[in-house]
C-alpha cells in the first residue's frame, strides 16, 4: 500500500507537470484550436473537459439501474432505477453552470466549470479546466440528534486536464479533492482525494467508446467508509445524433453526483455488481453570443 | 531673347503639367464613382433603395447588422435579427465573380480559391443594390408567393430574408435604413466594371447608361435542380479533388466547421468524418451529398436552423462530383 503522503506527492507532481504547459507560447494565428475532445460535458459520470458554448442550455437526464446480476426476475436491474435530472448552461464560451437533482439521497448539486487553457495543433498540447461543485443531501434528518444544514453539504473540486492525442483518441486526468462536512463515522476523514482517468475513442462519426476509472487515494489509515466502497469504473458507448447525445454504459456506480460516484460506490465489478445506465442529452440554443 | 524663349517654354511645360495632373486626379476620382450615382446622373430613375451619399454612422450600423446580426442604436445593443443566422453565413460582402456580366459557378470557384473567400449558396451583397430583381428564377419553388413582393424591391427582399431565410424577425425601420446605407456603400463602382470617363465620352446618356448596365448582371441566376439520379452519379470518378477540397473548405466548413456556431452537424477533415460522408453517397437520405446540396433541409418546430440548398448556378454538377471525389479520396 503506497503511503498517503507519497500519493499526495504523486498527485501534486502530476498537477505541476501539466502546469508546465503554461510555458508554451501560444501563437493562435498560425495554429488551429483542437475541438471536441469529448462528445459531451460528461464522459459517463466524470466531468469532461468540454464546456457548453455561450447561450446553450442543455437538459441532461441520467438513469442507473439495479445490478445485472439481479437476473430475469428483476429484468436485469431495470426494475430498480435511479435518476438524475440536470440543466446546464453556457454562461460564456469558457464558463458553464449546472444544477441537478438525483433520486439517490435526494441530492441537489450545483456546479461551475471554467476552461482556462485550450489545446492547439502544434501548440499547447492540453486543455485545462477547473470544476467545483456543491452537493446538498436532501434526505430528512434523524431527529434524535442535533442537526445543522451545513451537515448536508459536500464540496468537490477538480482540475481537468485533457489531450486529444489523435483525431479519434482523447485522454483525460482529473485530480479531485472532496470535502464532506459530515461523515458517517468518527474515523472517517472529511477530506478525500481521488484521481479520475478517462478516455474516448471514436469508432465512427456517430459512435464513440468511452471509459473512466476513478482511483481513490487513501487518506491516512484505513477507514470503514473507504474499505466498504470501491473505485468507480464505467465503460460506455456514445451515440451522437443531430439533436441528442446518448451514452449507454455499464458501471459499478449508481450515484450520479460527484461526491457519490467518487466516494460512495458500494458495488464492485469483481462481485458481478454491474449496473446498466444511460445519459440522454438535448441542447437548446437560447441566445447567440454578442461579440 | 534666349531667356525670353526659355521662360515661354517653361511656362508652357508648367501649363501642360497642370492639365495632366488635374486630368489624372479626375480619372482617379471617376473610377471610384458608384455606378448607381453615374446612372442617376445620366437621368436613370432612382431605385427605391438608392442612397446618394451613405452616412458613415449608418454604414457602420448596417455593417454590424449584416455581419453580427445586431448593433448599437441610441446607446443600447439591439436584439438579434435572428439567433440562428447572420447575413454573412450565406452571403459574401465582397466581389465574388471575376466577370460581373457573366456570373457562373466555374469562374466563381476559381475566383474564391484565388482570393480565399467563402463559396456560398447566396449571391454576394456586394453590388446587390445594382441588381434589378431579387428572389428571381426558381425561388418561387421554395418560397411560393412570399417572393412576389420581394422580387422588385430590395427592402422587401431583405425583410423576407430576415424573417424566413434567417428564421428571425422583420427588421425595424431604422435597421432597414442602416442596412441600405451599408449596401449602397458596397455598390459597384466604375472601377469594378472597368469603365472610365473616357469610355463614356462622345455618347449620349441613354447609350452610356446601356453601356454601363451591360457590364454587370442585373439578376443573380437561380436554377433549382433535383439531385442527380442514383444511376447517373459518377461517385467522384473523374472529379477534381483539389476543387473538391476547396469547395469543402470554402463552402461546407463555412457553416459546419467546428469553430462555427451556425450548424448543429459539425464537420472537419478527419478520416472518420470523410468516411461518414462517403458512406451515404449512394442513398437519398439527407446525409448524402448528392441529396443535401440540391435539397437542403427545412426548419421545423424545435429545430429552426436549416441548411439552404445550392442552386445549379452556385454549385454545378461538375463541382458536386469534384466535392464527392475529395470526400472519397479521404484525408
Amino acid at each position: 500500500m503506497v503511503h498517503y503522503k507519497t500519493k499526495k506527492l504523486i498527485l501534486c507532481s502530476i498537477l505541476l507537470l501539466f502546469c508546465s504547459v503554461f510555458s508554451y507560447s501560444q501563437d493562435s494565428t498560425t495554429t488551429k484550436k483542437v475541438y471536441e475532445h469529448f462528445r459531451d460535458t460528461r464522459i459517463i459520470n466524470l466531468q469532461s473537459i468540454e464546456s457548453l458554448s455561450h447561450g446553450i442550455l442543455e437538459l441532461k437526464i441520467s438513469h442507473r439501474f439495479g445490478a445485472l446480476s439481479g437476473g430475469a426476475n428483476e429484468l436485469w436491474g431495470l426494475d430498480q432505477a435511479t435518476m438524475r435530472m440536470a440543466f446546464e448552461y453556457g454562461l460564456t464560451s469558457r464558463i458553464m453552470l449546472g444544477i441537478g437533482r438525483s433520486t439517490n439521497n435526494k441530492m441537489f448539486d450545483g456546479f461551475i466549470k471554467a476552461n482556462l487553457l485550450e489545446q492547439y495543433e502544434n501548440g499547447t498540447p492540453i486543455s485545462l479546466s477547473l470544476f467545483s461543485s456543491i452537493n446538498v443531501n436532501g434526505v430528512p434528518f434523524d431527529d434524535s440528534r442535533t442537526n445543522f444544514f451545513s451537515s448536508r453539504l459536500s464540496y468537490v473540486s477538480q482540475v481537468i486536464l485533457a489531450s486529444k492525442i489523435s483525431d479519434d483518441l482523447t485522454i483525460q486526468l482529473s485530480p479531485t479533492v472532496i470535502h464532506k462536512n459530515l461523515v458517517e463515522l468518527e474515523e472517517d476523514k472529511n477530506l478525500s482525494y481521488a484521481l479520475g482517468i478517462a478516455g474516448k475513442y471514436n469508432l465512427t462519426k456517430v459512435l464513440s467508446l468511452n471509459a473512466e476509472y476513478i482511483y481513490r487515494l487513501q487518506n491516512g489509515v484505513n477507514t470503514p467508509s473507504f474499505e466498504d466502497n470501491y473505485n468507480s469504473l464505467s465503460v460506455g458507448l456514445g451515440i451522437h445524433t443531430k439533436g441528442h447525445f446518448f451514452e449507454l454504459h455499464l458501471t459499478n456506480s449508481t450515484p450520479m453526483y460527484e461526491s457519490g460516484y467518487i466516494l460512495e460506490t458500494s458495488d464492485s465489478w469483481l462481485d458481478g455488481k454491474i449496473h446498466f445506465g444511460f445519459n440522454i442529452v438535448r441542447d437548446f440554443k437560447l441566445t447567440k453570443p454578442k461579440k | 531673347m534666349k531667356s525670353h524663349k526659355t521662360s515661354i517654354i517653361f511656362s508652357l511645360l508648367f501649363v501642360v503639367f497642370l492639365i495632366a495632373t488635374s486630368s489624372i486626379d479626375y480619372i482617379n476620382d471617376d473610377k471610384s464613382t458608384y455606378v448607381a450615382d453615374k446612372l442617376v446622373e445620366m437621368g436613370a430613375k432612382k431605385p427605391l433603395h438608392y442612397i446618394s451619399k451613405p452616412d458613415s454612422l449608418e454604414i457602420k450600423k448596417g455593417y454590424e447588422l449584416v455581419t453580427k446580426g445586431w448593433t448599437t442604436h441610441n446607446g443600447s445593443k439591439s436584439k438579434f435579427i435572428s439567433k440562428h443566422f447572420v447575413c454573412t453565413d450565406c452571403h459574401n460582402i465582397v466581389q465574388e465573380d471575376p466577370d460581373l456580366a457573366n456570373p457562373n459557378a466555374t469562374d466563381r470557384l476559381s475566383y474564391a480559391m484565388d482570393h480565399k473567400i467563402p463559396y456560398l449558396q447566396g449571391s454576394t451583397l456586394y453590388g446587390i443594390v445594382n441588381r434589378e430583381h431579387w428572389y428571381n428564377g426558381d425561388y418561387d419553388k421554395k418560397y411560393g408567393d412570399l417572393v412576389v413582393p420581394a422580387r422588385d424591391t430590395l427592402v422587401n427582399a431583405i425583410q423576407l430574408c430576415a424573417k424566413v431565410c434567417s428564421q428571425g424577425r422583420y427588421l425595424e425601420d431604422w435597421e432597414a435604413t442602416a442596412m441600405l446605407h451599408y449596401l449602397n456603400s458596397i455598390g459597384l463602382t466604375l472601377a469594378d466594371i472597368d469603365v472610365s470617363s473616357q469610355d463614356l465620352k462622345g455618347k449620349d446618356n441613354a447609350k452610356n447608361a446601356a453601356f454601363l448596365t451591360s457590364k454587370y448582371a442585373k439578376i443573380s441566376p437561380a436554377t433549382f435542380v433535383d439531385p442527380i439520379p442514383r444511376k447517373e452519379r459518377k461517385m467522384g470518378k473523374k472529379g477534381n479533388p483539389d476543387n473538391g477540397k476547396a469547395i469543402y473548405e470554402l463552402s461546407c466548413l463555412h457553416c459546419h466547421g467546428r469553430e462555427k456556431s451556425v450548424a448543429r452537424t459539425k464537420l472537419d477533415q478527419t478520416k472518420i468524418t470523410l468516411k461518414y460522408l462517403s458512406k451515404n453517397l449512394k442513398n437519398d437520405s439527407e446525409y448524402s451529398m448528392y441529396q443535401i446540396t440540391r435539397k437542403g433541409t427545412y426548419p421545423h418546430v424545435g429545430s429552426k436552423p436549416y441548411m439552404p440548398h445550392y442552386p445549379l448556378d452556385r454549385l454545378s454538377n461538375e463541382q458536386l462530383e469534384d466535392l464527392v471525389s475529395y470526400i472519397k479520396k479521404g484525408k
